[in-house]
């Protein structure tokens, strides 16, 4: 059961580190699906700046989740952040269906659809998994090293996420990885 | 020494990322090398004829029609969205050069296909004064063979294309401009080569309000 939760945490981890830094790379365009659940319309600005909050939150909070297991409240963080998911995928499938959802900038080809809204559901089941099962504390002790190993290769799928997403923005291709 | 469970398969976890990251970019960079989708087979052939097309103008949410052999002088088309990063970059540099004056006597349109909307969002779409229209239908983008943006279309005044290339730089701007205002007898060694360091260097060709858009009077 460790390995199972174990897994299902770093997966999450990795999934908002690529989301974060996919987005970052084409903030322009997830601003457009920001404005899309905006109840008042800002400046353009102001929704470019949403769209880097979100964003980074998402970077933060995965590479958080990746280099620090034992910390409960960034599991409870995660869990929460995969209800907006949820949340978010519900809406658009009903009101901007087949609208595209840019939930990993470019790199992703994905619209808000129902296959979204099951996809979503499953994170939300592993976040809650991930809270709630408890694994054993030496499954999840890390050195000082083992922290900086941790968030150093989260730092490097990152700067590879970008590059990739900005390197589809730019072929315009995008592809799902 | 013995390392913990969860770190043994976040490193796992992390290569198999990483792993992913790279045949993605490995694939992307396939299709671009491998010639799947050349330069050339983007945008319309130069020398045929440019097709006229409905759209609906993003300003003001009128329908107009363009017209390739309807204008005075040569035309810029730019096929473009919003969320392209790099047709962001092109709305911003064909901006400077409509305030510098380098596309006084052209008329320029910008052709999107995303929704209206997406291009209040985009502070370059915003702010640019150039034309933005939206067609109803895919029929303009097969029509000039826009299967990728940005691309950018020189149509002289003649209704005739005369280059069209994906590009984002002033100097790919001011290439084809040189090459919409060249005379097509002169021509013969084929539109689609353009140099735009010789293009940038013949700034006498260029129009600007210096040299009243080009135009002998």
């Amino acid at each position: 059961m460790n390995f199972l939760v174990l897994a299902a945490k770093s997966g999450l981890a990795l999934m908002l580190i690529v989301a974060g830094s996919a987005k970052l790379a084409g903030v322009s365009g997830f601003a457009t699906s920001v404005k899309l659940f905006m109840p008042v319309q800002g400046s353009p600005r102001a929704m470019e700046r949403t769209a880097i909050g979100i964003a980074t939150f998402e970077l933060i909070l995965g590479g958080a989740s990746l280099a620090f297991p034992s910390v409960a409240v960034i599991n409870l963080l995660v869990l929460a952040t995969a209800c907006a998911f949820l949340t978010i995928s519900t809406i658009g499938y009903v009101r901007h269906r087949g609208k595209s959802c840019l939930c990993f900038g470019q790199l992703s080809n994905r619209v808000f659809d129902a296959v979204g809204v099951m996809r979503s559901l499953v994170i939300v089941g592993l976040a809650a998994g991930v809270a709630v099962i408890a694994v054993s504390r030496s499954a999840i002790q890390l050195s000082t090293a083992g922290h900086v190993l941790l968030l150093g290769g989260a730092v490097v799928v990152a700067v590879a996420t970008y590059t990739a997403a900005r390197g589809a923005a730019m072929t315009n291709e995008a592809q799902p990885i | 020494m013995r390392i913990s469970l969860y770190l043994a398969i976040a490193q796992w976890a992390l290569l198999l990322t990483l792993g992913l990251l790279v045949i993605g970019a490995y694939r992307q960079l396939g299709r671009v090398f491998s010639g799947k989708r050349p330069p050339s087979a983007l945008g319309p052939a130069p020398g045929s004829s440019a097709k006229e097309f409905d759209y609906m103008r993003i300003r003001d949410n009128t329908s107009q029609i363009f017209t390739p052999t309807g204008n005075d002088g040569p035309t810029l088309l730019g096929f473009v969205d919003p969320t392209c990063p790099a047709c962001e970059d092109l709305v911003e540099n064909l901006s400077a050069a409509d305030a510098s004056g380098e596309l006084a006597g052209f008329r320029t349109l910008l052709v999107m296909s995303d929704p209206p909307a997406y291009a209040e969002i985009s502070p370059a779409f915003c702010s640019t004064a150039i034309e933005i229209g939206r067609p109803p239908t895919e029929a303009a983008r097969q029509a000039y063979n826009a299967t990728a943006t940005p691309l950018l279309i020189a149509i002289d005044g003649k209704g005739v294309i005369r280059a069209a290339r994906p590009a984002t730089e002033r100097k790919d701007i001011r290439a084809l401009i040189h090459t919409a205002l060249a005379p097509a007898a002169a021509d013969e060694v084929g539109v689609t080569i353009i140099d735009p360091d010789k293009a940038v260097a013949a700034t006498g060709d260029i129009p600007t309000q210096a040299n009243n858009g080009g135009r002998v009077t």
